[in-house]
C-alpha cells in the first residue's frame, strides 16, 4: 500500500493495483513510515499556519505533536535509525519520536543535527552520508534513505540518485520532475509531475531496486507532495484516522452535520426544558382489560400534541411516555413504571400519532388504573401534564 | 486582566467545554469533556471513551496559542480526571478501577489498579498535594457496578495511592478533593456538601447546597464549586452552576448559571488563553484527521419487528474469573433490511445474561456493549462483547443477544437471535 498526499487534497491511499481511496482533506507536506507507524506532517490552516506531526498505528492516530519550528519547506522525511530525518535550515535535522516531548519548547530542542555525531564517528553510515550530502545543496532535496544508500531526486537533471555507503553509486535517468521519493526491501518508488496534459496529474513509477528498471507506472488524478509505504494493518490504522474514541465521534459526526448546514449549535441535540405547564397533550389509552402479573407489552395510543411546541424525545431534556399503576383496591398504592417509551419521531403542535407504549405490569393480582403520560426528563414531577393529559384505564392483573 | 472559569460538562450531546467570564457562560465547543487540570500553562482536558470495547480515550493539552498536542488512551474507559505532574501525568480509567500513568515519551503504563471487575469502585479524581499522590472513589467493591448498589450508604473514600490507605471514609459519591488553607476539601457530591477535614478525619467545615457537588477549584479569593442536578429526591432538578464562595468564611457571593445539567470539572485559567475563547476550539485542533468517506450521521429509529434479525456467533474462553469483566469476540451478521447502529434514540446495543444450567436466569446485567460501527443489511462485522462474570463459581450458560435499547431485545421477537456459550466461572487464581 501507498500513501501519499497533497498540498491541495490531504491523504490518500494507493494500492499496488491502482485503487485510490481518499482518507481526509488535510493538507499534508511530509510522510515517513516505519514497520509499525506512519508520521505525517500536516499543516493546520488559520490565521497562524501551524505543522503538526501526526503519528499513526495500526489503530489509528496515536499521538500528535505541535511543531514550533517551519516544516514546509523541507521537502521529504524520512524514517531511518529510529528518527525522522528532515532537510531543515541547510543541513540534515533528526527528530526522535519516542523520547517527544510534551512541552513544546522541548519538541524543538529535540531537533538535532547530526554534525556532532558525524565528528564523534557514532552516527549511521547512511545517516552521515546523507549529512555530508545534504552540506552541498542550496535547495530542500527531495530524499528517502535506505539500508545502504541515500536516494535523492536531482531536479535540474531530472534523474535519480542512489548513494550508496558500502558500494558504487549509481543513477538512473528519469525525464521528470520528482515530487516524492519512498522506498521498501525490493522497490522504490518515484512520484512525478505528469508533464502532458489529461486527466492524470501525478505518476508513481515502482523501480526495481537491484537493477533500476522500471516497472508499474501508476497514473494518479492528483497533487502529490509525499508518498510513504505502509503495510495493509498500518492502511487500516490510516482508515480509522482521527475516528479513535466513539464516544467522541459520534459528536464529532454531528458537529459535522450542523457545520455542512452552516449552524452553530448550543447543544448536540434539541430538547430544552419546555415553559411550566406548556407540556400539553391528548392521550387516548384502550389498554387490554386483563394483563398478567410482571408480564410486560406494549399499548396501543392515540398521542396529539395539543402544546406550543414540538415533542422530541432527545437529550437533553426527552419527552418521553410513562405509565404508572394505582391500585383500585388498596389505598394509597401506586407503582411508578420504571421504563419510559420514547417518541419514535418529533410531534408537532396539534399533530398527532399512533404508537405504543412499553409497560411492564404489577407483579401483584389485583384491579388496577393504568395511568399514561408525557414526562419531561430532567423537569420536576410538579411541571408535568395537567390531569387533562393523563389517559387512564382500568385492568385486571391476574 | 482577570482570570476566567473554564469547565467541562460530560455526556454526550449535553456536554462541551465552557467558560464563565464576568458571570456569562460561553461554549467553546460541545465535545463532552470530563476532567481538567491547569499545570504549568498547559490545559490539560480528558475527553471520556464509554463504549466498552477496545475503549480509547483522549487526552489534548492545549497553551495559550491552542493545542499543543494530542494522545489516544488506549484501555482507558469512563476517563474522569487528569492529573499533570513533573515526571508523568495521570489519567483515571474508571471502568477499569486504574489509574495509567503517561510518561513525558508519550508511553503509557498501568500505575495502579484496584479491582478488575468493570467499575467496581467507581475511582473519579486525583490530587497531588503534600508529595503524594490521592483519589476518591464511590467504595471498595467487589463486584461491577457495586458502589450503585446502595446508594444511600456512605462507602466513599478519600485514600492514599498508590497505597490505596483510605485518609477519609464514610463519604456519599465524593469527589474532587483539594488541600488548601490547610485542610482537605472534598464534594461530598451525593448529599450535595462541601466538607472540609483535618488529617484525622475531623470535618472542620460543612456547606450544603441544592444539588449533586462536582467540580471544585480555587483561586486567592474565592471557592468555585459545580452545583449539579440533585440526585436525590425532594430536590427541584434544575440546570447547573457554579456557586463562587468566599475563601475566608464559605459564604456564597455569586450563583453563575450554566446551560448544562451537569459539571464535571472547573479550572481557573489565565484570560491569555486567548485563543482557547476563541469559538471553533475543536476545529482548531488536529485530532479530527478523518473526514469524508468514513463519517456518516444516522440515528436510531425503531426497528420493525421483523427487521430484528441477526446471526450472532462467539468465540467464547472455557473458563473466566468470578468477577472478571472480559470481552468475547463476536460476528454478527444483520439479516434484517434496516442498518442496526448504536446510536440516539434507540441505539442497538450488544446484551447478555447469565443462566444456570438449572435454566435460571442471573439477575441481569445492565453493562452493553455498543456496536463499533453500523451494520447495514446482510453485512457482517466482528467486535468485542463485554462481560461481567458472576459472582459465584460454577457453571453457566452465557446467552449474547441485540437489545434496541427503550424497545426489545431481539431474542424477545425471535428466540433464534442469540449466541449461547457454556463457560465454567472459577475462583480467582492464587499463587503460592
Amino acid at each position: 500500500m501507498i500513501g501519499n498526499a497533497s498540498t491541495d487534497s490531504g491523504l490518500w491511499l494507493v494500492s499496488s493495483d491502482g485503487n485510490l481511496q481518499h482518507l481526509d482533506s488535510i493538507p499534508t507536506t511530509g510522510l515517513a513510515g516505519s514497520d509499525e507507524a506512519l508520521y505525517r506532517l500536516a499543516v493546520i490552516r488559520g490565521e497562524k499556519p501551524k505543522t503538526v506531526l501526526a503519528i499513526y498505528d495500526s489503530a489509528g492516530l496515536t499521538h500528535s505533536y505541535l511543531l514550533k519550528f517551519d516544516t514546509y519547506h523541507s521537502k521529504s522525511i524520512a524514517y531511518f535509525d529510529d528518527s525522522l530525518a528532515f532537510f531543515h535550515g541547510g543541513s540534515l535535522m533528526r527528530l526522535y519520536p519516542a523520547s517527544m516531548q510534551c512541552a513544546p519548547e522541548l519538541i524543538e530542542s529535540k531537533i538535532q543535527t547530526v554534525q556532532n555525531d558525524v565528528s564523534s564517528g557514532i552516527v549511521h553510515p547512511v545517516i552521515k552520508a546523507a549529512a555530508e550530502l545534504f552540506e552541498t545543496l542550496e535547495r530542500p532535496p527531495v530524499f528517502d534513505l535506505t539500508d545502504n544508500c541515500v536516494l535523492v531526486a536531482d531536479d535540474a537533471e531530472q534523474r535519480l540518485n542512489m548513494i550508496a555507503v558500502d558500494g558504487p553509486h549509481r543513477q538512473l535517468q528519469l525525464d521528470c520532475r520528482v515530487r516524492a521519493l519512498a522506498s521498501d526491501r525490493n522497490s522504490i518508488y518515484v512520484a512525478s509531475e505528469k508533464s502532458n496534459a489529461g486527466k492524470a496529474k501525478s505518476t508513481i513509477s515502482t523501480i526495481d531496486k537491484l537493477n533500476l528498471k522500471i516497472g508499474s507506472v501508476l497514473d494518479l488524478p492528483i497533487s502529490i507532495e509525499a508518498i510513504a509505504v505502509v503495510s495493509r494493518r498500518l492502511a487500516h490504522g490510516l482508515e480509522i484516522g482521527g475516528r479513535t474514541n466513539r464516544t467522541r465521534v459520534i459528536q464529532e459526526d454531528q458537529i459535522a452535520m450542523f457545520e455542512s448546514a452552516h449552524v452553530r449549535p448550543s447543544r448536540l441535540w434539541a430538547s430544552t426544558i419546555l415553559p411550566r405547564g406548556l407540556l400539553r397533550a391528548r392521550i387516548d389509552l384502550v389498554a387490554p382489560p386483563n394483563m398478567a402479573a410482571g408480564s410486560r407489552s406494549f399499548v396501543p395510543i392515540h398521542l396529539m400534541n395539543t402544546g406550543d411546541f414540538i415533542y422530541t424525545s432527545t437529550p437533553p431534556h426527552p419527552i418521553e411516555l410513562c405509565f404508572k399503576w394505582i391500585a383500585l383496591d388498596r389505598v394509597d398504592s401506586s407503582i411508578e413504571g420504571k421504563f419510559r417509551t420514547p417518541l419514535r419521531r418529533a410531534l408537532p403542535p396539534f399533530e398527532s400519532m399512533d404508537c405504543e407504549i412499553f409497560v411492564v405490569a404489577p407483579d401483584h393480582p389485583g384491579r388496577y388504573e393504568l395511568q399514561i403520560t408525557l414526562k419531561q426528563e430532567g423537569v420536576d414531577a410538579a411541571d408535568t401534564l395537567p390531569p387533562s393529559g393523563v389517559a387512564r384505564s382500568t385492568v385486571d392483573i391476574a | 486582566m482577570p482570570d476566567k472559569i473554564l469547565f467541562s460538562a460530560p455526556g454526550a450531546g449535553l456536554g462541551g467545554l465552557f467558560v464563565a467570564s464576568d458571570g456569562a457562560v460561553s461554549m467553546l465547543d460541545p465535545v463532552a469533556t470530563s476532567g481538567l487540570s491547569s499545570h504549568e500553562g498547559l490545559l490539560y482536558r480528558l475527553i471520556s471513551c464509554d463504549r466498552q470495547g477496545n475503549p480509547a480515550s483522549d487526552l489534548i493539552v492545549y497553551d495559550d496559542d491552542g493545542p499543543i498536542r494530542t494522545q489516544r488512551l488506549d484501555g482507558v474507559a469512563h476517563a474522569h480526571d487528569v492529573l499533570p505532574c513533573v515526571e508523568e501525568t495521570l489519567v483515571v480509567s474508571t471502568a477499569t478501577n486504574a489509574v495509567y500513568s503517561i510518561l513525558p515519551n508519550g508511553r503509557m503504563k498501568l500505575w495502579w489498579q484496584a479491582n478488575p471487575s468493570y467499575d467496581a469502585w467507581h475511582v473519579n479524581c486525583l490530587l497531588r498535594a503534600r508529595g503524594e499522590i490521592y483519589a476518591t472513589a464511590f467504595g471498595r467493591f467487589e463486584s461491577s457496578y457495586g458502589w450503585n448498589s446502595n446508594t444511600e450508604a456512605n462507602s466513599g473514600i478519600f485514600f492514599r495511592l498508590p497505597s490505596g490507605k483510605p485518609l477519609i471514609a464514610g463519604l456519599n459519591q465524593p469527589h474532587h478533593p483539594r488541600w488548601f488553607d490547610d485542610m482537605w476539601v472534598v464534594c461530598n457530591s451525593r448529599k450535595n456538601e462541601l466538607l472540609a477535614f483535618d488529617d484525622r478525619g475531623t470535618i472542620l467545615r460543612k456547606r450544603l447546597f441544592e444539588g449533586y457537588t462536582r467540580g471544585l477549584t480555587v483561586d486567592a479569593d474565592f471557592i468555585y464549586v459545580g452545583e449539579n442536578q440533585p440526585r436525590r429526591q425532594g430536590f427541584p432538578q434544575r440546570t447547573a452552576h457554579i456557586k463562587v464562595l468566599q475563601r475566608k468564611t464559605w459564604e456564597t457571593v455569586a450563583s453563575i448559571a450554566t446551560p448544562v445539567p451537569e459539571i464535571y470539572d472547573l479550572v481557573v485559567v489565565p484570560a491569555q488563553f486567548a485563543s482557547i475563547f476563541k469559538t471553533n476550539l475543536w476545529h482548531s485542533s488536529f485530532t479530527d484527521t478523518s473526514l469524508g468517506s468514513t463519517r456518516r450521521w444516522m440515528v436510531g429509529e425503531p426497528l420493525n419487528r421483523a427487521d430484528m434479525r441477526a446471526i450472532l456467533e462467539l468465540s467464547p474462553p472455557e473458563s473466566v474469573e468470578r468477577n472478571a469483566t472480559f470481552e468475547i469476540k463476536c460476528r454478527v451478521v444483520n439479516l434484517g433490511r434496516e442498518p442496526l447502529i448504536s446510536a440516539p434514540p434507540y441505539p442497538v446495543e450488544m446484551a447478555y445474561n447469565w443462566w444456570t444450567l438449572g435454566n435460571q436466569p442471573l439477575p441481569l446485567r445492565t453493562v452493553r456493549t455498543e456496536l463499533p460501527l453500523p451494520i447495514d443489511p446482510g453485512e457482517q462485522i466482528e467486535m468485542n462483547c463485554v462481560v461481567a462474570a458472576p459472582s459465584e463459581t460454577g457453571h453457566y450458560q452465557l446467552v449474547i443477544t441485540l437489545i434496541q435499547v427503550g424497545l426489545l431485545a431481539f431474542d424477545q421477537v425471535d428466540p433464534r437471535n442469540v449466541a449461547r456459550a457454556f463457560i465454567t466461572v472459577r475462583d480467582r487464581a492464587r499463587f503460592n
